[in-house]
């Protein structure tokens, strides 16, 4: 691991949060976006029969160890899955908006009411660098609010329509080409299936030949080192990872390089939780510092947010005093 | 996926280099999910619970402690307790333990092993630290003493007074330095 420690990179790194929001009601809407399972905004949000819905990755994960829904427990499998489109464009209007939304709540937590005119300016002023953009800018662009690049403002609904694929001007030519793509078979375009949202059968490895997953694996530009159990556990969360990309919306899809990259993550985790750590209670010592000021500025931020909260049941001392733990049971795994 | 990795990756040798590149992406699902669970418990307020990473190397253990809900016999107790999560928290639960000796029906006094039904074939991938926490707080005050793992402190859970007495007897406070 880097010299940076890992707590402070994950603090650093802004992780969204509904209690970034002063008012209670916005951070419900923005916790209802979360999936239940990995905490983070939906990603190819899909329902179960019982209607509760998560990210396409998390409950296919969830139910290679349980068939049933995480939150009511009812009996639930694969064929239940439905992308929710919807929920999905929901998510990303909200992420796209979120800033903004987050700008506009906390000014106005925190200051007085603003006129109409100053809450204009605060959507277009340069509050924050985030903000700095007008929505239509003098060469007459306009910032996608889904892809976020500069599309000519007549051309906006066209570029939104495509899945923000063009990025420039409807040339008469192109929008020729454009419509033709329309009327024609889709299929044409996508190289690599026959068809685009094709989604992967279940299969049953314990009567395949190893030969025959290897095959498969091959077929998939995938690794085929290891033995039966290793290939059928690869092809399995290949299954998955590829399944839960297809739940999401074609303009929402990461190409099939970046899947197999996170499969590849994914098999280093399985090894992984390698710290290499050799004296770890000299690295507690060494990071004493660390933790009392992350504490420190996690007690700050929360005092300085304007959440109407009772006080904390818990004393002040007391997280302080866990990196001091003097036996260190954890094995720490040392490569 | 061979070829991507002698393109990409430093020689074969080094492997030990490859797990430093790749330590902060490896389990990157996992300790993204912990620390947002962190900066849940930090940001909300339950009283009586608290847990925090033992250290700052490691995010998958974690110590928390748990106070004795008021008006039972654990009020005003306060227990150390060691959390560790496994590569695939959250889809398998986190194995839990007490570290204070905690006489309870479904404690293990000497290892202080639990017996909780979430912890085990009950666990679900939307429970977090904090429903943990909160559920051990409420299985002090209501054992279940059909499946104790301490028969004789379910034998005398209804005789307050005697159960009381031998809570005592084996219950150590922390230390103001978090030490048993």
């Amino acid at each position: 691991m880097s010299k940076r420690n890992r707590l402070q990179s994950l603090l650093d790194s802004s992780i969204a949060d509904p209690s970034d929001f002063p008012q209670r009601e916005l951070g419900h809407l923005d916790s209802s976006l979360t999936c239940k399972i990995c905490r983070e905004f939906y990603r190819g949000p899909v329902s179960l029969s019982c209607g509760h819905c998560f990210c396409s990755l998390c409950i296919r994960n969830s139910m290679t160890s349980k068939q049933e829904c995480p939150v009511c427990r009812k009996c639930a499998n694969e064929g239940q899955i439905r992308p929710v489109a919807a929920l999905e464009e929901i998510v990303e209007s909200w992420k796209a908006a979120r800033a903004l939304v987050l700008t506009l709540a906390t000014a106005n937590g925190e200051s007085s009411r603003l006129t109409p005119e100053e809450s204009i300016s605060a959507i277009a002023g340069p509050s924050t660098p985030n903000k700095r953009r007008k929505l239509v800018s003098e060469d007459g662009l306009i910032d996608c609010p889904i892809c976020h690049t500069f599309v000519p403002f007549d051309a906006i609904n066209m570029h939104i329509d495509s899945g923000c694929k063009s990025t420039s001007t409807p040339s008469k030519p192109k929008q020729k080409a454009e419509w033709s793509k329309v009327f024609s078979k889709r299929s044409k375009d996508s190289a690599q299936e026959s068809d685009p949202d094709r989604r992967l059968p279940k299969l049953n490895y314990h009567t395949m030949k190893e030969k025959q997953i290897r095959e498969l694996l091959s077929q998939a530009e995938l690794s085929t080192a290891g033995d039966k159990n290793a290939l059928t556990a690869r092809h399995q969360q290949w299954t998955i990872l590829y399944n839960s990309n297809q739940d999401r919306s074609a303009s929402q899809r990461q190409d099939l390089e970046r899947i197999r990259k996170e499969l590849k993550k994914w098999e280093a985790e399985g090894k992984a939780r390698k710290v290499d750590i050799d004296d770890t209670d000299e690295y507690q010592r060494l990071h004493k510092q660390d933790f009392i000021e992350l504490i420190e500025r996690a007690r700050r931020s929360r005092f300085h947010s304007h959440k109407p909260q009772s006080s904390r049941g818990r004393e002040g001392g007391s997280p302080i005093e866990e990196p001091e733990v003097s036996e260190v049971t954890d094995p720490i795994e040392v490569d | 996926m061979e070829q991507l990795t002698s393109s990409l990756a430093p020689p074969r040798t080094s492997t030990k280099q490859t797990a430093y590149g790749t330590s902060q992406d490896v389990a990157g699902s996992v300790t993204k999910r912990l620390s947002s669970e962190l900066m849940t418990l930090m940001m909300s307020s339950s009283p009586g619970i608290s847990a925090f990473p033992k250290s700052d190397a490691n995010l998958f253990e974690w110590a928390g402690t748990i106070e004795g809900a008021s008006a039972t016999i654990y009020a005003g107790l306060r227990f150390k307790i060691s959390i560790s999560f496994p590569p695939n928290y959250p889809y398998a639960a986190p194995t839990i333990k007490f570290d204070t000796p905690c006489y309870h029906p479904n404690v293990d006094l000497t290892g202080g092993a639990i017996c909780l039904d979430i912890l085990q074939d009950k666990w679900s991938a939307v429970y977090s630290v904090q429903t943990i926490l909160l559920s051990l707080q409420s299985l002090l005050g209501e054992p279940n003493n059909a499946s104790p793992l301490n028969p004789d402190a379910a034998r005398i859970w209804d005789k307050p007074e005697e159960f009381k007495t031998q809570l005592m007897r084996f219950y150590r406070p922390i230390n103001e330095d978090g030490s048993l």
